[in-house]
């Protein structure tokens, strides 16, 4: 092979400057990684499809890897060397689901995003990358996010669709930025990596070709004859000399996510880690929109019982994972399991564009962190109950205990001008006894118009200690004296 | 040397560095000025070193008994906080607070918190979060019991948020140790209020100047 000329692909070279850069993100094990991501440490699992009437292996996790399962061998031999393994049946609507799950994660890095079925996505880069700065940082950035969910994720960086899911399926990390380089790459891969089926490797092979970059340099005229109209358009499409248009994903406007849990969980604190994933899933959702969340519905489902909601609103639109972990952690706190936990769902349907003025630009050097006070109320009720967290207002009533109304926070509040009154206001209230009276009576009555009858007399009053309190007496029934306040 | 380090424009390391060096300051290891919150109270303010609640602690308050305009005695701060636009609240208040009355003490309404809550912890619990958050600026809780340890968590957390922190106990707590950076008693005598300093951080306290009528400027 050393003899042949080297090969000198001109129309590659000097073709028009072309801004496309391509990222494949290959989910080997999709599947298997969503059973296993309520998991610190998964066990060895394999996927298997029925072929004949017997189970065979089509992929398999690390830690099965690792124990000598190899794809393509029958699910016996794999329980012969692994006999914890895990057996996943295959399922094409769970897998194109996952698929669309992450799309809208990618989405966040690029806003063309395609999906290819079952297990590849596509994100073109080129814009984002003066972004992130480096194609090395968003790279490591978009890695480390889908390794933080639990998914096994290869890649492969080209400037066409198909040469980067080419390097992906290599599965070597490859990455090439410029024509020149993925040329430099095709020169010396074998056939058997074309995306094509084996007939037609086979008739490349007969025909004296052995590495990918041969047959680029061959025309296409020629390649069509020989060869067919479909792997002359795929070659075409691969070394970018055709164009490659592709349906752009386009992200729902509602997250729903399920969970299923390896093993049934009791106590709350166990459900932690695997809630945390699907809110960290969550947070990359809302923060690639620029959204926050309004409301969360958290389900927890049981074996054969049907499950609990656990529902959440925010007084503000929320995001960023260590808000809505804090919030969330509060309110499982205070659940009691009706029963053992097998699954969960996150659902969050009601979303609003979130204040970019929250965060940093309200902090202060010597202040650690600033939260908006919306945001406390959300702690405070995930723990507290929506009812704790009340403000006060001022009703227009003569009646006292219907002159002030416990309300939700921050509503503002009319006027009030009158005489003195005291701070504290009895729910109740209750006979006095040994209060010595001072100054004169302030009748207080309801109007002809209000349905409650109330005509009293209300004075100041102290004890022997010096405590004031406000107190009246009703006309109906003059000789006693009601405690109905306390000049705190 | 500190006179040109504010004109370069340094890495952190460098910074860190240069920290290292006997005599270079950093704006943040500077103590900060003594700064008080106006209590309202002429007599109490020049008791106190910021001339007010201290920022970023503790207050207790130490009551013999109830209905002596005790509550009174911190509206005109949490009037000033909220007229400006700053958060304040009361946590787990032994009665519900009559708004009218606190609208003729001066306290926009829209700005005070009542945190409704029955459990001793969930009490604690709740006054920290909102003492360490930083958006509010006085936070009062009544505790249903709270020993040193919790104290100094609400200590904490107001030196973290720069909020002012006040705990009602009962009189009978005087004995116990407190990390709070001022213990005031607040008693009645024939009829009228009197505080009592009883332990004030940072300050040696005056004993005869420590007990005063506050009752004049109520």
């Amino acid at each position: 092979m050393t003899d042949r000329p080297r090969i000198f692909l001109p129309w590659l070279r000097f073709e028009q400057a072309r801004l496309m850069l391509w990222l494949a993100l290959r989910f080997p094990t999709l599947l298997l990684d969503d059973k296993a991501r309520g998991l610190e440490a998964p066990p060895p699992m394999v996927l298997v499809v029925r072929e004949t009437g017997r189970s065979r292996v089509e992929g398999c996790n690390q830690p099965a890897r690792d124990m000598g399962v190899c794809p393509g061998s029958w699910l016996n031999s794999a329980f012969a060397l692994a006999p914890e393994l895990v057996a996943v049946p295959f399922e094409a609507h769970r897998s194109e689901q996952l698929l669309t799950n992450l799309a809208e994660l990618a989405y966040g890095y690029s806003s063309l995003v395609t999906l290819e079925s079952p297990d590849l996505l596509l994100l073109e880069l080129s814009g984002s990358v003066r972004l992130f700065g480096t194609l090395k940082r968003l790279l490591n950035k978009i890695l480390d996010e889908f390794r933080t969910l639990g998914f096994e994720v290869s890649y492969g960086v080209a400037p066409t669709p198909l040469g980067a899911r080419l390097l992906a399926e290599r599965g070597a990390g490859l990455v090439a930025t410029s024509d020149g380089d993925f040329n430099q790459l095709l020169t010396r891969m074998p056939l058997q990596h074309l995306a094509l089926d084996a007939a037609a490797v086979n008739g490349f092979e007969k025909s004296g070709f052995r590495y990918i970059g041969e047959l680029l340099s061959l025309p296409r005229g020629a390649l069509q004859r020989r060869f067919g109209a479909e792997v002359a358009r795929y070659l075409s499409r691969l070394s970018g000399r055709e164009a490659d248009p592709r349906p752009r994903f386009e992200p729902p406007q509602l997250f729903r996510r399920t969970l299923d849990l390896p093993a049934e969980v009791h106590a709350t604190p166990a459900l932690r880690f695997a809630v945390g994933r699907l809110l960290r899933e969550l947070a990359g959702y809302l923060d690639s929109r620029g959204l926050g969340a309004r409301k969360l519905v958290l389900g927890l489902q049981h074996y054969r019982k049907p499950s609990s909601r656990i529902e959440l609103g925010f007084v503000a639109p929320a995001g960023g994972f260590d808000h809505l972990q804090r919030i969330v952690d509060e309110r499982l706190g205070r659940q009691q399991l009706s029963a053992p936990v097998v699954g969960l769902t996150l659902e969050c349907d009601s979303m609003a564009p979130l204040d970019q003025r929250q965060g940093e630009l309200l902090s202060r050097p010597g202040v650690a962190q600033r939260e908006s006070p919306e945001a406390l109320f959300d702690l405070l009720r995930s723990r507290l109950g929506h009812r704790a967290v009340r403000g006060v207002q001022v009703r227009p009533q003569h009646v006292p205990e219907m002159a002030s109304r416990v309300i939700s926070p921050s509503s503002g509040s009319p006027a009030w001008q009158g005489p003195r009154r005291p701070l504290w206001l009895l729910p109740e209230p209750r006979l006095a006894v040994g209060l010595t009276i001072e100054g004169e009576a302030e009748r207080i009555e309801s109007g002809w118009w209000s349905p409650s009858d109330v005509r009293r007399d209300y004075y100041i009053a102290h004890n022997r200690s010096g405590g004031r309190y406000w107190v009246f007496r009703a006309r109906s029934a003059p000789d006693q004296l009601f405690i109905h306040g306390i000049f705190a | 040397m500190r006179g040109y380090c504010g004109c370069l424009i340094m890495q952190a390391e460098q910074i860190e560095s240069l920290a290292q060096i006997a005599g270079v300051w950093r704006s943040r290891d500077l103590p900060l000025p003594e700064q008080g919150l106006p209590s309202g109270n002429e007599k109490l303010d020049a008791q106190l070193p910021g001339g007010g609640w201290p920022i970023g602690a503790l207050t207790e308050l130490l009551l013999e008994t109830e209905g002596v305009g005790e509550l009174d005695l911190l509206l005109p701060a949490f009037a000033r906080c909220t007229r400006e636009g700053a958060w304040t609240a009361f946590v787990a208040p032994p009665y519900q607070p009559f708004a009218p009355a606190l609208q003729r003490a001066g306290v926009n309404l829209s700005h005070l918190l009542l945190v409704n809550v029955q459990d001793a912890k969930d009490r604690l619990w709740a006054a920290e979060q909102l003492l360490r958050s930083g958006s509010f600026a006085a936070v009062a809780v009544w505790p249903d019991q709270i020993d040193e340890r919790a104290l100094r968590r609400l200590q904490l957390a107001a030196e973290r948020g720069e909020s002012c922190g006040f705990v009602w106990r009962p009189a009978s707590a005087a004995r116990s140790a407190s990390p709070a950076a001022l213990r005031l008693r607040i008693s009645t005598e024939r009829g009228q209020m009197k505080l009592a300093v009883l332990k004030l951080r940072g300050a040696r306290l005056d004993r005869s100047a420590a007990h005063f009528s506050a009752v004049a400027a109520v």
